[in-house]
């Protein structure tokens, strides 16, 4: 068991730093580097920048070291908690993120969530009233997910509910609560908006995950384990619930890790369509003003995220096989 | 293995679906009628044409023309069907004039209507913001989308391939050094990613160049699943029961590799290509919407659906979701055909 | 004789998939007695397991039982219960399930859940049927595996199964059978999957638990060996039909229906002359959507009779004392 909670851990530790390594990458890739942008923005606002000047700020600032030193000086920046300024704005990376970040986990982790509540209990029912009405609703959503983007949905939806209802479906707050100091209430306001895009993004992910339920249940209900289980006098769902099930749910569980990744990378995208308050439009934004450390930022946070969420799951799994957890010892 | 493909019924509709897809693309300068990047302010935001078909009792296709009244209250022109005014449509009329194939000059359409003015015109999907005709963009939409898709996954197809077969047949240290960037490629959101990749693409440069760039930023994205794919296929071809026992029939190597690995390995990877196309597709449909993929002049599905981000002009003027249908149609078929051939490849597992 | 605890009259369980019809048993009788062995022998395929499965009502769909009767008498009073009428899931069945009646099957492995504790599966049997609390059920569940001889059964109880050897698991499987001092102990094909040794002591334990707890075993197998050793009464399966049926020394030493014969014939024998060819039964057998019309076995039968083999199905005659054979060769001399 500690043998693989330490991979899992050393797995993380690789990622974050390949993260951060591309997250640098998308920071330098335009032309020209915070200097150029610096003056453009400067000369656009009236000052002008001489090349002299320019040289003494680019030493200033270690722009003329080679690329992996300026790597180093930003992550030492970036452990610090200063991730630098965001040109457009005039104020402080981490400032303009702010809520967003947290914003943006909380919907993608709404997504999983409801992704497991709904396609477990499907998938389980998929499998053992096999051919049922039941099985063929599920298996049409699980067509729906698979074919339309999240992003199609959103607009779909957006559409329907602004024709058909009148209302607006995007955003994450009341207009109320939406500019409001955090509080209670403003959770609430917040748990209350989370279902439309929770489903939303999360479809796609639950169609997936219903079918690999219905495989993998399918596959374990005929095994002899079951069959010993009923002849042993337990009642029917106590029977697949306990066993099958249980054993099912492994390799449902080893998806979780890739859910996160995939769901928040659709969040970003959803987020635009429905105007929710996230990380999204603000990375969209900022790639086209070139606005880079704000972009470079967001996404080093939402990997670093979405890495500590995947090691979260391998600990779930690890807790639900013991075949994990007696590794090595036996 | 072809019988039993043909025995997945949703994978033979997907196939035909598929096939008629891409006949599409060839044919998409025939298909379309108007000059798709003719825009026509006054043409505006037309809806969906009514295509009445009979005339009198005979099957005599025609739409009405239409005729533009100020409106009293704004003071624009608003354009209205005139049932006066009968505009006979023509099947292989003349229209705008381009190359079938890139060699035929031609200037053939499959329907269109004959010495019209400005304002009249043939709109089956009705118009966008800038007059154009949505049809035959969604026509030229669907060429450069699905020739997108399959460019991407031939890219990909190449990367997973080259490297999942390295992977696999040798084994050890490479092997693992590539499982983990795999896997590390695989837990990162890679939409920011590839976001700000194409973000980066020079405002300058031509379509032609952006064209490509996209396609080798999307066929990053899908070569991990088919280079596990090709790996996995290696590792278990190298201890299959049937090469030993072929090497124990006495073939010789090359043989037992022609004859029994390269079938097998081919139906999968078929299979495993045609489930990834769709990832390609939603991919460059995601980023020309967000701006950031294929930018006008070009056309394609995603380009198409960004002028219906605005809620309220989408509300006015749902036909500009038009593009969204043959996304739908075209993953759901391509899944469809990919599970047939998965399932024909190999219907014991995965 | 005591009378009958367990008796099964001219049981069919079809199978309804939609290629066709498949009759697993039809028409399969015999009577288990209490601290016995039936035995019940057949090629695969004859429906042994399937006869076993429906016992217990727990065939899966598409099957079910058509028609026939299964009369259990617990505690020797005469009126017994038909299991055939019991709702499957019911409360009843299911305490006649693993409680009177308990099943054992071929491998042992993949008949314990992977990811619970062998202790797990015992403790909740035994909650389930005799009500006590966890931890009366658990010292029951240790009980168990001494009884069928696991060493240090305090720590494997809280083993997984596949932290145990073969051998070891096979005789868990046992106690998790036994937990619940059952009346009939079914035993599909134990020893199949076992090499020699371990067989001998498998079938040992057998004997010995027999002896011990009184219980009754139905004893399914190919293995004519392990029916000579173990079992008192033997019943010969042939495509879901009990072609013969008697004490275990009449069959092996005056088998009557040509199936048995044949079985019996082809069994390698010590006194065979060296080097002389096997004999084996012509034929194969049928595919289950082409049964034959009358006797099932007739289009491999060396004495078959046309014009009536193939036309009659022959029904179940005495050919001895506690001896019956379905063959049309005895259909007359019977009375």
């Amino acid at each position: 068991m500690l043998a693989y909670l330490a991979r899992r851990l050393i797995l993380a530790l690789l990622t974050t730093w390949a993260v951060s390594v591309l997250a640098y990458v998308v920071i330098q890739l335009p032309p020209g580097d915070y200097i150029t942008s610096y003056i453009a923005q400067m000369s656009a606002s009236g000052s002008f920048v001489s090349l002299q000047e320019a040289e003494t700020l680019r030493q200033q600032y270690g722009l003329d070291k080679p690329i992996w030193v300026q790597y180093m000086r930003w992550m030492g920046m970036v452990m610090q908690g200063n991730f630098g300024m965001a040109l457009e704005w005039h104020r402080p990376v981490s400032e303009v993120i702010g809520d967003r970040l947290w914003l943006t986990m909380a919907v993608s982790g709404a997504a999983i969530l409801l992704t497991w509540l709904v396609a477990l209990p499907i998938g389980i029912y998929s499998a053992v009233r096999q051919y049922s009405v039941g099985d063929y609703v599920a298996t049409f959503i699980g067509f729906i997910g698979l074919a339309v983007p999240s992003f199609m949905l959103a607009l779909v939806l957006m559409y329907l509910g602004f024709t058909l209802f009148d209302m607006n479906i995007g955003g994450l707050f009341s207009d109320e609560m939406a500019l409001a100091p955090w509080s209670w209430a403003k959770a609430w306001d917040l748990i209350k908006h989370l279902p439309l895009p929770a489903v939303i993004l999360g479809l796609a992910g639950t169609a997936q995950l219903i079918r690999i339920m219905r495989a993998n249940l399918l596959d374990e209900l005929r095994k002899p384990y079951v069959v010993t289980a009923r002849a042993r006098g337990l009642s029917e769902w106590h029977v697949i619930l306990k066993y099958p099930v249980r054993v099912a749910l492994n390799p449902f569980a080893s998806t979780v890790g890739y859910l996160l990744p995939y769901v928040v990378s659709g969040s970003i995208i959803v987020s635009l369509v429905l105007s929710l308050p996230t990380v999204g439009p603000l990375l969209l934004r900022a790639l086209v003003a070139q606005d880079m450390f704000l972009a470079g930022t967001i996404v080093l946070l939402l990997g670093v995220m979405t890495v500590i969420g995947t090691l979260i799951s391998d600990l779930l799994l690890m807790w639900i096989d013991p075949r994990i957890r007696l590794e090595g010892r036996k | 293995m072809w019988w039993r493909f043909r025995r997945h019924r949703l994978a033979m509709i997907g196939t035909a679906v598929v096939l008629f897809f891409y006949a599409a693309v060839v044919f998409a300068d025939f298909l379309a009628y108007a000059d798709p990047g003719a825009s026509e302010a006054q043409r505006s935001l037309l809806p969906p044409q009514r295509i009445h078909l009979f005339q009198d009792g005979r099957f005599a296709p025609y739409v009405l023309g239409l005729t533009g009244k100020r409106d009293p209250m704004t003071f624009k022109r608003v354009y209205t069907p005139d049932p006066e005014k009968k505009i006979p449509v023509r099947f292989f009329a003349k229209g705008f004039e381009y190359r079938f194939l890139g060699f035929f000059p031609t200037d053939r359409h499959l329907v269109g209507l004959e010495g019209v003015r400005a304002e009249d015109g043939l709109f089956v999907l009705g118009t966008d913001e800038q007059g154009r005709d949505l049809w035959s963009r969604l026509m030229y939409g669907t060429r450069t989308s699905l020739t997108i898709g399959l460019l991407g996954v031939a890219m990909s197809l190449v990367l997973g391939v080259v490297l999942g077969g390295i992977s696999g047949l040798y084994g050890g240290v490479i092997d693992t050094v590539i499982q983990r960037v795999i896997e590390i490629l695989r837990s990162i959101p890679t939409i920011p990613l590839w976001m700000g990749l194409a973000a980066a693409l020079p405002n300058d440069w031509t379509v032609m160049q952006v064209y490509f760039a996209i396609t080798l930023i999307i066929s990053l994205i899908g070569w991990t699943e088919l280079a596990r794919v090709v790996r996995g296929r290696f590792l278990s071809l190298r201890e299959e029961d049937f090469v030993m026992a072929a090497e124990l029939c006495g073939s010789s190597r090359s043989r037992i590799i022609v004859s029994h690995l390269i079938p097998s390995f081919l139906s999968h990877i078929i299979a495993a290509t045609t489930l990834a196309i769709p990832a390609m597709i939603i991919s460059e449909t995601s980023l020309s919407f967000l701006g950031l993929g294929l930018r006008p002049p070009a056309i394609s599905w995603g380009v198409l659906l960004q002028q219906a981000q605005n809620i309220q002009a989408l509300a006015i003027s749902p036909w500009l979701l038009c593009a969204s249908v043959p996304v739908i149609v075209v993953i759901l078929a391509l899944n469809f055909m990919g599970d047939g051939l998965r399932d024909a490849a190999d219907p014991y597992g995965q | 004789m005591p009378r009958a605890i367990l008796e099964v009259r001219d049981l069919r369980t079809y199978f309804f998939p939609e290629e066709g019809t498949v009759r697993a048993v039809d028409g399969a009788h015999f009577d288990v007695y209490p601290g016995r062995t039936l035995g019940i022998v057949g090629e695969s395929g004859c429906g042994k397991s399937v006869t076993a499965r429906s016992i217990l009502r727990i065939v899966e769909r598409p099957g079910r039982i058509v028609s026939g009767s299964i009369l259990l008498r617990r505690d020797g009073n005469d009126v017994g219960v038909d299991l055939a009428t019991l709702a499957p899931d019911g409360k009843e069945m299911r305490r006649i399930r693993g409680g009177d009646v308990a099943l054992i099957f071929q491998e042992p492995m993949t008949s314990f859940s992977p990811v619970h504790t062998i202790g797990n599966q015992i403790v909740e049997t035994v909650r389930l049927h005799q009500g006590v609390g966890k931890r009366e059920a658990r010292a029951r569940a240790v009980e168990a595996l001494r009884l069928v001889g696991v060493p240090s059964p305090e720590r494997r109880v809280d083993e997984y199964a596949f932290q145990l050897s073969g051998g070891l698991r096979q005789r868990a499987m046992i106690a998790l059978a036994l937990s619940c001092s059952p009346r009939i102990l079914i035993a599909d094909e134990p020893t199949t999957a076992l090499d020699v040794t371990t067989q001998a002591q498998i079938l040992a334990l057998l004997a010995d638990l027999q002896r011990r707890e009184g219980m009754a075993i139905i004893l399914i197998t190919h293995n004519l060996g392990v029916v000579a050793e173990m079992c008192d009464e033997v019943a010969v399966m042939y495509l879901g039909r009990v072609v013969e049926q008697g004490p275990v020394d009449t069959i092996f030493h005056d088998p009557k229906h040509p199936y048995t014969r044949a079985l019996l014939r082809s069994m390698p024998s010590i006194e065979a002359r060296v080097r002389s060819r096997l004999p084996v039964i012509e034929g194969s057998i049928p595919h289950p959507y082409n049964r034959p019309a009358g006797c099932p076995f007739y289009p491999r039968c060396p004495d078959f009779m046309p014009g009536r083999c193939d036309q009659i199905e022959p029904p179940s005659v005495s050919v001895g004392d506690g001896h019956e054979a379905a063959c049309l060769l005895y259909a007359e001399t019977a009375t």
